[in-house]
């Protein structure tokens, strides 16, 4: 059986005016989402994984657009809907905005409203986008809560977000995602303001709500870790490019790309000790003075003079792309 | 024989809770409840535990930003062992030089109105390193050039730096009184992957060049790991487990280390581990539960854990590991 695609991104280009000069932070951008599915979108800060996010949420900031491409929504009806030609704030939009494709965001500490109790919160989006009355829309905040395992939800609806703790608040936020049975959810690093025994606790959440709606999740992060244990495929970005793009095993045990197997190697693994670890040299330049062609080659160990020309993606093996021009020296040394 | 630089003895730190318009102390919050551990020179001593354990209060009591409250810190003097508590100001002061902070957010550490030449001649100028103002200039240099910058850098500010970069200024200016003891404060967690294992890197090199003394707080276990000889995981204001950082990621015994543990995820397709998954949150240390202050989450939780609390003992047949729990396994 074929798997059905519900979010396809095709080439999309989104760029902000600053002081006037446009700058791309993600230029080119491709992939697709498939029904009940992980995707995990990994790279640095600055890599464009969030602004990503925001163009198919529509959430860009006022001088921010996506001037290229397409992102191809398709409903439950099998309806297909072009998310960039909608208008922001347009009928359609907030419609699907919501409901249909939902977004839990990085800092549950500044993402709530701090004047208005969790539950009048999760209420609204779901008043906001069915007929039901407050008193039924509280009750299914209550439910949500308690399928988020809160302890004594009905009497924690009427309580401000300041009165609950960190990994609490997150999952205030993902009830509020969750409220209308979006078809997609988009998580921009969940977990990263959490310590790691909550961040177990929601990522284990996050499995099982996935396992029981067959929800499609796409999961920014920069841990490699959690990418390995909740993604089914992954996209690794670096500076508004997907460099490499595959199955999470593919991606995993034979990355291509020499930024990938950085990556990889870079972070300090538990019960495995090195005296040394492998570093990336430099740092990632900056989005105003974008080098020509490949961008990673000024940190590469397998610069090439072919590195000038921007490399196109190539195909490893079945539905593992890379966008490297020697990556066939990297697989062989990395 | 180990040659011990730092001893605390029962160290505590309790905030007072006020109230009322004649300020009362209703009560106090136990940031750091008695805490007891040895650091020897040239090593490392990781402290891990997640927010609101205690760790950094420790790392700024060891430093003196905090005064603690109580207990003893003890930092080998020319052979002699000095409690940093009971110094005069004088003295207290001049152990200042021996023992630097880095800071966790290199953002926010630096003064933005300062190029990086005056916010290291400050310092150098207090403890009185470098005579005149061309022999600290020099020494900026070669401090930069340790931290692999280029000398030219000190008549920059600091918003002309990268994240990395302003942390390889933060330990060049920790390294310019030239420190024996650099407490570190979570120096790599807001920085991006790559740039972290450079940092992590320099820091070893620095630490077998000059032969420093470490105390790493930090709550990613797998880069604590990396960095640290010994490991003290805290809870609540204590410690709960003490041992050797090979002996402790192979055997950790309390329940807690465990289920710490077992919640990092592993970027490996194939490692599939049973996770120990802790329900609620760490409760608030102005009232920490009765007995052991784990048992509320603890899974193997008896009788006796909810009315005495265990001391940190050491375990049988295993070199120096300390664990406080009735059931260790």
């Amino acid at each position: 059986m074929k798997d059905d695609i519900i979010l396809q991104v095709e080439n999309l280009h989104t760029g902000f005016l600053v002081d006037n000069v446009p700058l791309e932070a993600v230029s080119g951008v491709s992939f697709s989402l498939k029904a009940g599915r992980v995707l995990g979108v990994v790279g640095e800060s600055g890599c464009g994984k969030s602004v990503t996010a925001h163009s198919i949420m529509q959430l860009l900031p006022k001088y921010g657009r996506i001037t290229e491409g397409s992102i191809t929504y398709t409903r439950a009806t099998g309806e297909k809907i072009e998310i960039q030609k909608l208008r922001r704030t347009g009928n359609q939009m907030r419609q699907i905005r919501g409901k249909e494709i939902s977004m839990i965001f990085q800092d549950p500490m500044s993402s709530l409203n701090p004047v208005y109790p969790i539950g009048d919160q999760i209420a609204e989006n779901i008043r906001e986008h069915e007929k039901v009355t407050k008193r039924e829309a509280l009750d299914r905040a209550r439910k949500l809560l308690e399928d988020l395992e809160i302890p004594s939800a009905a009497e924690r609806l009427g309580d401000y977000p300041h009165q609950f703790s960190g990994g609490m608040k997150q999952r205030v936020m993902i009830a509020i995602a969750m409220a209308c049975n979006p078809r997609i959810l988009i998580a921009d690093e969940p977990t990263t303001a959490l310590d790691v025994t909550i961040q177990a606790q929601i990522i284990a959440l996050m499995k099982k709500l996935q396992r029981e709606h067959g929800t499609s999740i796409m999961m920014i992060t920069h841990n490699m870790g959690l990418v390995a244990e909740m993604a089914d495929e992954i996209a690794v970005m670096y500076m508004g490019r997907i460099v490499e793009y595959g199955s999470i095993r593919q991606v995993m045990k034979s990355p291509a790309h020499p930024y990938t197997q950085g990556l990889l190697k870079a972070v300090p693994v538990l019960g495995m000790k090195k005296d040394r670890l492998y570093s990336i040299k430099g740092s990632t330049p900056s989005l105003v003075d974008r080098p020509a062609g490949c961008e990673f080659a000024s940190r590469c160990e397998y610069a090439t003079e072919a590195c000038r020309q921007v490399p196109r993606a190539v195909e490893v093996e079945p539905g593992h792309q890379v966008r490297c021009w020697n990556y066939k020296e990297a697989t062989d040394n990395g | 024989m180990a040659d011990v630089i730092l001893e605390l003895q029962d160290v505590q730190k309790y905030y007072p809770i006020v109230k009322g318009a004649f300020h009362q102390v209703v009560g106090h919050v136990k940031a750091v409840d008695g805490v007891s551990l040895t650091l020897n020179r040239g090593e490392t001593l990781g402290l891990v535990g997640e927010s609101g354990c205690g760790k950094t209060t420790l790392g700024k009591c060891i430093v003196g930003l905090h005064e603690a409250t109580g207990g003893k810190i003890l930092y080998t003097l020319n052979d002699e062992k000095r409690d940093l508590l009971s110094m005069n100001k004088k003295e207290r002061f001049a152990m200042k030089r021996r023992i630097q902070m880095v800071f966790q957010d290199p953002y926010s550490s630096l003064n933005p109105s300062q190029t990086i030449l005056q916010a290291f001649d400050e310092p150098m100028q207090i403890h009185g390193i470098g005579k005149t103002r061309t022999e600290r200039i020099e020494r900026i240099a070669q401090l930069l050039e340790t931290v692999q910058l280029p000398a030219d850098y000190m008549n920059r500010f600091p918003h002309e730096f990268s994240g990395g970069q302003r942390q390889r200024i933060c330990i060049a200016r920790a390294m310019c009184v030239n420190p024996e003891t650099l407490v570190c404060d979570e120096p790599v967690s807001a920085l991006d992957v790559s740039i972290q294992a450079q940092i992590l890197n320099l820091m070893k090199d620095l630490q077998q060049e000059k032969n420093l003394t470490y105390v790493f707080i930090a709550h990613d276990l797998s880069v604590v790991e990396f960095m640290s000889d010994w490991v003290a995981v805290m809870y609540l204001g204590r410690v709960v487990e003490y041992a050797r950082a090979s002996e402790l990621y192979r055997r950790p015994s309390h329940p807690y280390t465990q289920a710490l543990l077992s919640a990092v995820p592993i970027p490996d397709v194939d490692v599939k581990k049973d996770q120990i998954i802790l329900e609620g949150d760490v409760p608030s240390p102005a009232h920490p539960p009765r007995g052991c202050r784990f048992h509320p989450r603890c899974w193997k939780c008896q009788e006796r854990c909810k009315c005495e609390d265990p001391a940190l003992s050491e375990l049988k047949d295993a070199q120096g590991h300390c664990v406080a729990c009735f059931y260790p396994d």
